[in-house]
């Protein structure tokens, strides 16, 4: 991480190089731990999705079963890949935006060793038969409670920056961070806390499972859009006051969203009904960022072509949009009928984290890496390989795990059709999802050896830090 | 009807959080961080990078 200019005094630096120096450290230790659990999660989500192809293989290890290795793939992913990722992002992004250097950096470092214990406490407890069998909240008590340490030490450090900053005007990106760094961990606290039981424990769950995207994954994948998208292209957002009432009214209504995962359960009818209410009402932040981003972007779809990082950040915005409309008309009742516990939530859950989350994670980190490891990407061809594998692999999957799982829901309600035939009839879809995964996969691996090969200072093109 | 101990903590904790969203809310509105007039817009280009991302 050190580099040839660090043995001369800060105050000759321009300020952006000093800001990437003292960011470099953390970013780079958040960004590559978060490749190995992509790796690492990626394994698991193809081997759980090859299990409906071959559901014999692997059986007969206990580690290796379905119900074990379907939930260490949504903890690799989320807690390892997405929070690790997005965490050094937003250490880069707070950076730049509050016009100051990285505070608290021993706290960062801190933060990511214990962040990715706690990860691989959680995951190993999961595959050895101690989850906590609560979804989206596996890891056992000692896990979690590591994982909260980790996450409040984060969110001092951000914190921290933030007060120190030198740019009055707060950023509609720099919003988004401070309601994720402020409510995460809370929301992790309180969840994670062992005194639910009954229907109170069902709520809670859900209550933190969707706020875990809405206070975690959304505000991290809308902050790297709202700053990378007029960043790239060169012009600022096209209302930006519009853009401020869609973080307010965000902040108002997605936090009350959890309970439309229990529609038609045994919970209070008002409980269901003020969140299905509240997922409607989530249109209008949606509608104030898809506007924003499209006039933003708009006659300059050509700079898509040049910007890698735009790329990957404009698929993930155009996939916010399409994956909240979609949930804003999946809460609703007469939807939930039909696509309520079939493999339609599957599909939407990977057009959240993969199709928007996770391309945006990919382009801020196209963008950031070479800048805090004063490394250029090599071979731009891999880049391309790796957008095409990923974008075409996440489009086949929610394609055909959205169509699939509705006609799955439709045969489902159809008394007339045995529930085997309806087995047979999302086989193929099935089948399809492993290919996707192959393909997303394959693109995985390309950006693994991209990142490393950056890491290292290895590959054809080297040079002062800057471009792709 | 009695209410468990865990809702009312629930509740304490969401009182809690919201009033300081409130907070944060008339903090931004005093300050005129949410006057309309777009200027803010332009934080993005203060950090002077001037790559522009391309290949």
């Amino acid at each position: 991480m050190s580099t040839a200019v660090q043995d001369r005094p800060d105050s000759l630096l321009p300020l952006r190089q000093l800001m990437d120096e003292r960011a470099a450290a953390p970013v780079l230790l958040y960004f590559s731990t978060a490749v190995f659990w992509l790796l690492a999660g990626t394994a698991f989500g193809i081997a759980s999705s090859l299990k409906f192809d071959a559901p014999d293989w692997l059986g007969g290890v206990p580690a290796l079963t379905f119900g074990r290795i379907r939930p260490a793939h949504l903890n690799a992913v989320t807690y390892g890949w997405a929070s690790l990722a997005g965490a050094g992002c937003l250490v880069w992004l707070t950076s730049r935006l509050c016009l100051v250097p990285v505070q608290w950096r021993s706290c960062l470092i801190a933060s990511a060793a214990l962040w990715n214990a706690g990860v691989l406490y959680g995951v190993g407890s999961i595959l050895f038969g101690y989850s906590t069998g609560v979804e989206w909240l596996e890891f056992p008590l000692p896990a979690a409670g590591i994982a909260a340490v980790a996450f409040l030490l984060f969110a001092a450090s951000i914190l921290r920056t933030f007060s120190r900053r030198t740019v009055d005007h707060v950023y509609v990106s720099l919003w988004y961070i401070l309601a994720a760094v402020v409510w995460f961990p809370i929301l992790y606290v309180v969840a994670n806390l062992p005194v639910y039981s009954g229907v109170m424990h069902g709520v809670v769950n859900w209550w933190y499972g969707h706020n875990a995207l809405a206070v975690w994954f959304t505000p991290i994948g809308l902050a790297l859009a709202y700053y990378f998208i007029p960043k790239i292209i060169g012009r600022p957002i096209y209302s930006y006051y519009l853009s401020l009432l869609g973080f307010w009214t965000f902040g108002l209504f997605y936090n009350w969203n959890g309970v439309h995962h229990l529609v038609g359960g045994p919970v209070p009818n008002w409980l269901q009904t003020i969140s299905i209410i509240a997922s409607v009402l989530m249109v209008i932040p949606v509608l104030a960022v898809a506007v924003n981003h499209h006039l933003t972007t708009v006659g300059r779809f050509s700079a898509l072509r040049a910007s890698p990082a735009l790329r990957f950040t404009v698929f993930g915005a155009m996939s916010y949009t399409a994956v909240s409309f979609q949930g804003s008309t999946e809460a609703l009742r007469d939807v939930q009928q039909t696509v309520h516990f079939t493999h339609y939530t599957i599909g939407h859950a990977h057009l959240g984290v993969y199709a928007f989350l996770t391309m945006i994670l990919f382009g801020a980190m196209y963008y950031i890496t070479p800048r805090v490891a004063r490394w250029n990407w090599p071979r731009p061809g891999w880049i391309k390989a790796h957008f095409w594998l990923t974008a075409s692999g996440i489009l086949l999957y929610v394609g055909a795990m959205c169509l699939g799982g509705f006609l799955q829901g439709r045969a489902l309600n159809n008394p007339a059709i045995p529930f085997t035939s309806v087995v047979d009839l999302t086989r193929p879809y099935l089948t399809l999802r492993t290919l996707s995964g192959v393909l997303i996969g394959a693109g995985h691996l390309i950006f693994a050896a991209l990142f490393a090969q950056v890491l290292y200072r290895r590959g054809p093109r080297s040079g002062e830090a800057g471009a792709p | 009807m009695s209410i468990p101990p865990a809702a009312l903590l629930l509740l304490g904790i969401a009182l809690a959080g919201a009033a300081l969203a409130l907070a944060a809310f008339v903090w931004a509105v005093r300050e005129g961080q949410l006057d309309p007039d777009n200027s803010g817009a332009s934080v993005v280009f203060l950090d002077e990078d001037e790559e522009d991302g391309r290949e």
